[in-house]
């Protein structure tokens, strides 16, 4: 399969492991919501490990994931 | 830029950009787990009924459709972000327009996450824990005999309607109708049709995958427009015609709409000013953000064309207004 969307959901999954393990949403986030965002980020990453074990050869569609590839960045950066 | 200028303000310095970016930041990673339980909820319900059998089967009533979809959000909780994807499927599989539409309006509001935090913010207002979800399933009635009044095909996303009609029998879409390829028409979906058998886990997390980015991208677009805007407009200026009954309504539905704070909270934010407005404005702030907000807006271009979120934007700014109005005239 195209390698850029599971890649994409797994840096998005770290983007959210790095804002919960920084201590970054206690400024952005009320704190009932911070283990949604750890829950999240595991399971982000656990899809992408997944998808790139499983999911069909197929090259479409790739707008969003160069959307979300160039935004990770941004966001993992603070 | 203009009408930064006009409203008194001046273009953002260094540290207003900061704001933008922090508010950005919250707004994101408050939305994203919400739309991760979206897709899953929607992946899931591909899984387990891939050709939509069950789902065909909820009331094409056009009361009983609304809420049996309405009452579905109390099984599927969530916030409008989430349900989306969410809508999305249940109109992919064939479901009744109604009952979809009725999930995609209401389930904000109906879902025990959002009533238990409502009832948590404000413990002193029993009518307010009453009308929130009863205001909810009004409105999603309201919007769908209104959006029903337009044609599928005039309704829907071009690649909504072709997965939709996929999955309907031939008696209620034809050959030409669902633009399969098989009679010269290119597919318009990106996404693999319908399988008649259930699809294994490749295909499964393929699709959630490309949903959950194809929307992520969206919501970019969504909460960085929202950031912007709540940064330049201080938040006091919705709030300083307090008491005015229609403007204090007016004033505090164009707040929900740009706050785009997600609808198991707003009640917290609500309760912050909750004693300087009119109780309908109140009210107006709490049905109107869970329906549409500048962060969520972006993603209806994945479920409906420009005319239907117009017709939608039309539909839900009256009700909630009259609904708003209607409360002032009660209790003021």
């Amino acid at each position: 399969m195209n390698w850029l969307p599971p890649f994409v959901l797994g840096l998005w999954g770290a983007v959210l492991l790095q804002a919960w393990g920084s201590g970054r949403l206690n400024l952005l986030l009320q704190a009932d919501f911070h283990w949604l965002v750890l829950v999240s980020g595991l399971l982000l990453l656990a899809l992408a490990g997944l998808a790139a074990r499983f999911a069909p050869k197929r090259r479409s569609g790739r707008t969003p994931a160069l959307v979300m590839l160039l935004a990770a960045p941004l966001v993992l950066s603070g | 830029m203009g009408i930064v200028l006009k409203l008194g303000m001046n273009w953002p310095d260094g540290s207003q950009w900061q704001t933008v970016w922090a508010v950005f930041q919250g707004l994101l990673l408050e939305a994203i787990p919400f739309l991760l339980i979206g897709v899953a909820i929607a992946t899931a319900a591909r899984a387990w009924d891939p050709r939509g059998r069950w789902l065909q089967r909820l009331p094409r009533h056009p009361l009983l459709g609304p809420l049996s979809g309405a009452a579905l959000g109390f099984a599927l909780p969530a916030c409008e972000c989430g349900n989306v994807p969410v809508a999305r499927r249940l109109l992919a599989q064939g479901a009744p327009m109604g009952a979809s539409l009725g999930f995609l309006f209401a389930a904000p509001v109906l879902n025990p996450i959002v009533l238990l935090s409502t009832w948590a913010a404000f413990p002193d207002r029993p009518w307010l824990l009453l009308l929130r979800p009863l205001g909810s399933v009004v409105i999603a009635l309201v919007l769908t005999t209104l959006l029903q009044q337009l044609s599928e095909a005039a309704l829907l996303a071009p690649d909504l309607l072709e997965e939709r009609r996929m999955g309907q029998p031939l008696a209620t879409a034809s050959l030409l109708d669902r633009r399969s390829g098989l009679i010269g028409n290119q597919p318009l979906s990106t996404t693999p049709a319908i399988a008649a058998e259930r699809p294994s886990m490749g295909v499964l997390l393929d699709h959630g995958l490309r949903e959950f980015l194809e929307l992520g991208s969206l919501l970019l677009l969504g909460c960085g427009i929202a950031a912007t805007i709540q940064t330049l407009i201080p938040r006091d200026l919705f709030l300083a015609v307090g008491q005015a009954p229609t403007l204090s309504v007016l004033s505090l539905m164009l707040l929900a709409v740009v706050v785009s704070v997600c609808s198991s909270v707003d009640a917290f934010l609500a309760l912050g000013f909750a004693a300087m407005v009119t109780p309908g404005a109140l009210l107006a702030f709490l049905l109107l953000g869970p329906v549409i907000d500048l962060k969520s807006i972006s993603l209806f271009s994945r479920i409906f064309r420009r005319r239907g979120i117009l017709l939608m934007l039309a539909g839900v700014v009256v009700a909630v207004l009259l609904i708003g109005q209607w409360l002032n005239l009660v209790l003021l």
